[in-house]
């Protein structure tokens, strides 16, 4: 499966054109159709023309992207010196990339379907910095890639493994997901909400055409149906586009993590998964900074959930779908916390966890209540109708109402030198790390918050902030304290300086 | 693996917050007032002078004005009594950085988690003989540490005491924890 890297120069595999202008297409596609449907311009487009020279221009759009993709690979090339990473590309400017085994955060191989008879893999590796820089081999044999890999996140050079790669890797599963945890993770996934986002600017020309066939359709029954029993017909609609969103995130789920598995090797960590597109993670167990343990609203009702581990130079927060976070999809309650002992086996995500401050209810309400406020201004604004306003009346109750949920999501315990944050709204998302993981700590008081004798504890580690809301005072500060002497004294000293002899 | 559990009494750690702080330059506040008005003036200038009295009464155009000005001096006497709080302390082991009048900030940075130091002055801090520090760490922006309103014999002290201590740490690799290691 491995084989040696050459020393020189080396080009990409010949398929990786293939791969080159797929992807160049399906991007064009992505950054432009959306454009065309939202504004019913690519109906007008094609009226206007009229379809064959569409078809035409088509046609020498492709031609010119088979062309950029040829001589992207014949500009492209790459070498491996010792535990550096050498890439040379750019279609008219040419820009070298140096990447050594050190600075690698993330490694991952793709391997689309249509790659997959030709065994060539999109090797990318990442990198930590303000925003997370990525280096990419669109398109290389699987066993370059493997080896490439091997040299670069063990950060020894080729000529030492030598024989260690010649062998097959001890290799131990720790995690298979099934058919019906993965059909749970798509239903119990918050992607719903996204992929309704996404369909937003949709729903304007389908409305459109839809109103210039109500003419045509006439005096049918369904017509008759929804004249008698709007509100009936409403309901059905609105449960059907439910169901299909929920049939779509399903599919999204199996194919993205077709045939989840996660192995150890060593200190690291190795997830393959995907349907049509192959994507293989490795997480490197040094890396790695928190972990946390996900229950979406449906997930709580459905008893599932997912863990995120995160790295350094940690990506927001909303990317745990983008496929670049190294994420467990499909967990029963029991098995997530059970699997994120693999990772720190002291880790107890289970158990009680501490309330924050009652006042931090009303903390939260106040918050909710001026955004409802807001939203409620602005369409009764947009509207022109203001007895819209008098939905005011309601946001006390529910901005009460949702600052009790808060309230009632927020938990935190620090339990073996670990410290366990938990947050949400009707949803949990429960972040776990050791304080020696910590860059920085911050105590942080707002004038209501000194009134209360509270304060919020900001704990920083590489893969972003960890906050802890409206805790004790003096407790917020002993908490800092213990941080700081897991990151700054030596190991072994803690008992010494935490006055035990 | 092994790991410990240890109690660890809390009363008998290091403190950060019983530490006495070293205010920032005296001649930050009258800087911070300046640089407030520079950023309110211009507002209160187009208020005054635009023509507005041809669609808006006198009286409102003066209430306007009032309202602009009201909140640009507001602005620079909270710049001025937040200037006083800020202050800043170094330990053997960290730097401690306090800011904030509403909310108050205690930030502390250990000098381990530190990868690069740098001072930086703006036209405006160099008149009033004023740096600032900003310590970078591998948590991004978040992370990162600025101490404005130095003075820069101090702002360049303390850069080069944080560079030899990162310079000791990075030629000493082994004498730090391996999970220490930011990039390890």
């Amino acid at each position: 499966m491995v084989e040696a890297v050459e020393a020189g120069w080396q080009r990409l595999s010949p398929w990786s054109v293939v791969f080159l202008f797929v992807r160049g297409v399906l991007q064009f596609v992505r950054e432009n159709v959306p454009v065309l449907l939202g504004a019913g311009a690519g109906v007008a487009v094609i009226e206007r023309i009229g379809a064959t020279e569409v078809l035409l221009g088509l046609a020498a759009l492709l031609l010119v992207a088979a062309l950029l993709s040829l001589v992207y690979y014949r500009r492209f090339r790459f070498r491996l010196d010792d535990d550096v990473l050498l890439v040379q590309k750019g279609l008219f400017e040419r820009t070298e990339l140096k990447l050594s085994a050190g600075r690698i955060q993330h490694i991952s191989l793709e391997q689309p379907a249509y790659m997959r008879p030709f065994d060539i893999v999109r090797f990318s590796a990442a990198t930590p910095g303000g925003v997370t820089t990525e280096l990419e081999l669109p398109g290389i044999r699987r066993g370059l890639a493997e080896s490439l890999r091997q040299a670069l996140s063990s950060g020894r050079s080729l000529a030492e493994q030598g024989s260690a790669a010649a062998g097959t890797p001890s290799a131990e599963v720790v995690f298979r997901l099934g058919a019906r945890g993965l059909t749970l993770h798509g239903l119990a996934s918050n992607s719903v909400y996204l992929l309704a986002a996404f369909l937003a600017p949709v729903l304007q020309p389908l409305e459109r055409l839809a109103r210039q066939h109500l003419d045509t359709l006439g005096d049918s029954v369904w017509v008759r149906m929804v004249v008698e029993a709007p509100w009936l017909a409403g309901s059905a609609i609105l449960a059907g586009l439910i169901a299909l969103l929920m049939l779509v995130s399903v599919v999204v789920a199996w194919l993205r993590f077709h045939g989840f598995t996660l192995v150890t090797d060593g200190d690291r960590y190795v997830q393959r998964s995907g349907l049509l597109n192959r994507q293989e993670q490795v997480l490197s167990a040094r890396k790695l900074q928190s972990v946390e343990w996900v229950q979406t609203a449906l997930g709580r009702l459905l008893g599932r959930g997912y863990l995120v581990c995160r790295q350094y130079g940690g990506l927001p927060r909303a990317a745990d779908h983008a496929g670049h976070s190294f994420l467990i999809p499909g967990l029963a309650v029991t098995e997530g916390p059970a699997l994120a002992r693999a990772f720190w086996p002291p880790l107890a995500l289970e158990g009680a966890y501490a309330r924050v401050h009652p006042r931090y209810r009303r903390a939260m309400a106040v918050r909710f209540g001026l955004a409802l406020l807001v939203i409620v201004g602005v369409v009764a604004a947009s509207a022109a109708q203001p007895w819209w306003l008098l939905a005011a009346v309601a946001v006390p109750p529910l901005a009460w109402g949702l600052g009790h949920l808060r309230w009632l999501a927020v938990g935190w315990r620090v339990q073996h030198d670990y410290a366990f944050i938990r947050t949400g709204l009707l949803g949990r998302r429960t972040s776990a790390f050791p304080l020696a993981n910590a860059q920085a700590v911050r105590v942080q008081q707002s004038w209501f918050q000194r009134r209360w004798g509270v304060a919020t504890l900001q704990i920083t580690l590489a893969s972003g902030p960890e906050r802890l809301p409206w805790i004790d005072h003096a407790e917020a500060s002993a908490l800092a304290n213990r941080t700081l002497l897991h990151v700054e004294a030596p190991p072994g000293d803690h008992a010494v300086q935490s006055g035990r002899e | 693996m092994t790991w410990r559990n240890d109690p660890v009494d809390v009363n008998s750690l290091p403190a950060f917050e019983r530490v006495a702080l070293t205010p920032v330059s005296a001649r930050f506040v009258p800087y911070r007032i300046i640089a407030a008005l520079g950023f309110w003036g211009p507002f209160t200038l187009i208020v005054a002078l635009t023509p507005l009295w041809a669609t808006v009464p006198l009286p409102a155009h003066a209430a306007l004005l009032a309202g602009v000005l009201l909140v640009g001096t507001a602005a620079a006497v909270l710049s001025a009594l937040e200037a006083r709080r800020r202050a800043f302390a170094l330990r053997d082991e960290d730097l401690i950085h306090q800011a904030g009048l509403v909310v108050q900030r205690t930030t502390v940075l250990p000098v381990c988690r530190i990868q690069h130091v740098e001072t930086a002055s703006g036209p405006l801090e160099r008149a009033f003989g004023l740096m600032r520090l900003t310590c970078f760490t591998a948590g991004g922006t978040s992370g990162d540490l600025v101490l404005a309103g130095l003075r820069p014999e101090t702002a360049e002290a303390l850069r080069q005491h944080l560079l030899e201590r990162i310079r000791a740490r990075d030629d000493a690799p082994a004498a730090s924890p391996p999970e220490d290691d930011p990039l390890g």
